[in-house]
């Protein structure tokens, strides 16, 4: 058999396939069963790959950790940032897609620019900053910094569904005697109300996963992931994995029932980025 | 007033919300940053080139962002083919795919650190199939759990990329290809791959920028950093310390290897594409 055979044959393609699941599974599958591996198998060497009875008491442990509050705290700064970026993030890509003014191809170039500026490299200056007006632990702090990080692409995606937005319609809009903002929130607002959640989740999603700022920023109100990194130092496995289960169930529900938005908006970055 | 006034009027108040945020954001910061690891001459830099563990950082940074990139290009590409064949369970296997990519990342950090750990699923998985070496890899071995850590959860969004620039290739394209007598082989190299050069560029850029600001895998799997730290580590264990000059010079050597990767990186593309 040539080469070729062998590369484009069903045999082949299926092995792959397989193999591909099983990394994608098999380490998910370990944080599973970690988290409700019963107390008596946790020190065991070999680990077992096949567990047969399950508890749930880690889940119990670090809701008594306080867990709830600290779901609330990023529940609460993700749908925050999701609100603040859409909002200044669909102005300015209206203005960047439909209207003509000075100084717009500088203006294009400040979300590129701060895509490109390491989070890490300018977060000294930020936290110095932040404590001294007073913003460190507090949600609007962490809100706007949670921002930066998401505003580009929230810029990039409304920008690009406001180009598809007729001129005729929003010209139609102007000789019925709408002013130019009511055409704005009235025509092309509700026309692009899909790419409106899809940028939302975006911006729930960076602000869910974030560690740096909220870890620096917080020292009460700690979001989940400023509250799994103090257990760097010596950390007990089976409660890690089990809060980490809590960290994982909205990420995942976003990513599957918005799969189809989120590609969309994954290229929208990778082309602009 | 004009209407071209009045638009541009306009179009400046609609920006300037974003524009303001922006700039108070990050170009101050960055101003502030300069500032900061200069108010004592070039101290802080002296500090930083003489401490060892900044030089090993960045080229633990380097390693680390290249090589989990070269991974992610290797398997985003050959998962992007797959994909792009037609088969049944093709839309389940691409959502099963995705799943790294959604975990947040301190729970993949976390889970990579406990798979490695000295007791740990990997060493397990070995003892099951019958070896006896117990490897500490967080300790002796740190760059490979972070490198597995990283280009696992980042791969799915490589491929992504990849697999919308597979699927833009016409089908006609590879098929009268195949009807001129090229083999599969032939036709990957001398269609798909040339035309795909443009895609793997864009992933590589948008990749790199971010493997080199990488942060949060690496806290968690080094524990704060450790006698590995990355860049992103190492100017927060500095920053912790209270050493805020030399925190702020690591800082600028961090943006500044950022944005020269970009230059090159953009360097490269334009120049392929004038060929």
């Amino acid at each position: 058999m040539s080469a070729d055979r062998i590369f484009g044959s069903k045999i082949f393609l299926v092995i792959l396939l397989i193999i591909g699941s099983l990394a994608v599974i098999l380490p998910i599958y370990w944080l599973v069963i970690t988290a409700v591996m019963p107390p008596q198998l946790r020190g065991a060497f070999p680990l077992p790959m096949l567990i047969l009875t399950l508890s749930f008491e880690t889940f119990a442990f670090v809701f008594n950790l306080g867990l709830l509050n600290y779901l609330m705290n990023s529940i609460i700064v993700a749908i925050g940032t999701a609100v603040f970026c859409t909002i200044i993030g669909s102005l300015a890509a209206y203005s960047f897609a439909k209207v003509r003014f000075p100084l717009k191809y500088i203006f294009l170039m400040l979300p590129l620019l701060s895509r490109m500026v390491p989070d890490v490299g300018i977060a000294v200056p930020l936290i110095e900053t932040f404590h001294r007006l007073g913003l460190s632990d507090t949600y609007l702090g962490l809100i706007l910094v949670h921002s930066l990080l998401a505003l580009p692409i929230v810029i990039w995606i409304m920008t690009s569904l406001f180009e598809e937005v007729p001129n005729d319609l929003l010209e139609a809009g102007e000789i019925d005697g709408c002013t130019k903002l009511q055409v704005f929130y009235r025509i092309a607002m509700p026309l692009v109300a899909p790419g409106i959640s899809t940028s939302m989740i975006f911006c729930f999603l960076i602000s869910w996963d974030e560690l740096l700022f909220s870890m620096m920023l917080m020292t009460t109100k700690l979001t989940v992931p400023a509250f799994m990194s103090q257990y760097i130092s010596y950390p007990q496995y089976p409660y890690v994995m089990a809060i980490s289960i809590f960290l994982l169930i909205p990420a995942f529900i976003f990513t599957f029932v918005f799969q189809r938005y989120i590609r969309a908006g994954i290229m929208a970055g990778a082309v602009k980025g | 007033m004009n209407p071209k006034r009045r638009e541009a009027i306009f179009g400046l108040a609609l920006a300037l919300p974003a524009v303001v945020y922006i700039v108070a954001m990050m170009i101050y910061p960055l101003g502030y940053l300069i500032d900061l690891s200069f108010s004592s001459g070039l101290e802080y830099y002296e500090y930083i080139f003489r401490d060892a563990m900044f030089g090993d950082a960045v080229v633990f940074t380097l390693a680390i962002a290249l090589g989990s990139v070269a991974m992610e290009l290797c398997f985003g590409f050959i998962a992007a083919l797959m994909l792009s064949k037609d088969f049944k369970g093709r839309g389940f296997i691409r959502s099963l795919y995705i799943l790294p990519w959604a975990i947040p990342t301190v729970a993949s950090a976390f889970l990579w650190r406990y798979v490695f750990s000295n007791m740990g699923w990997f060493n397990s998985l070995l003892a099951h199939f019958g070896s006896n070496a117990m490897t500490n890899w967080l300790i002796e071995q740190p760059y490979i759990p972070l490198l597995i850590a990283e280009s696992w959860k980042m791969t799915p969004l490589v491929m992504l990329i990849l697999l919308a620039g597979l699927q833009s290739i016409p089908r006609d394209l590879i098929e009268s290809s195949h009807v001129d007598g090229a083999t599969a082989v032939q036709s990957f190299f001398h269609i798909t791959l040339p035309l795909m050069v443009p895609v793997i560029v864009s992933a590589l850029v948008v990749r790199l920028v971010d493997a080199l600001r990488i942060f949060t895998s690496a806290w968690i799997i080094t524990g704060g950093g450790g006698i590995y730290p990355v860049l992103g580590t190492y100017i927060v264990r500095l920053y912790r310390h209270g050493l805020l000059g030399p925190s702020a010079a690591a800082s600028i050597m961090l943006v500044l290897i950022v944005a020269f990767s970009v230059a090159v990186l953009t360097y490269v593309n334009r120049r392929m594409a004038e060929r």
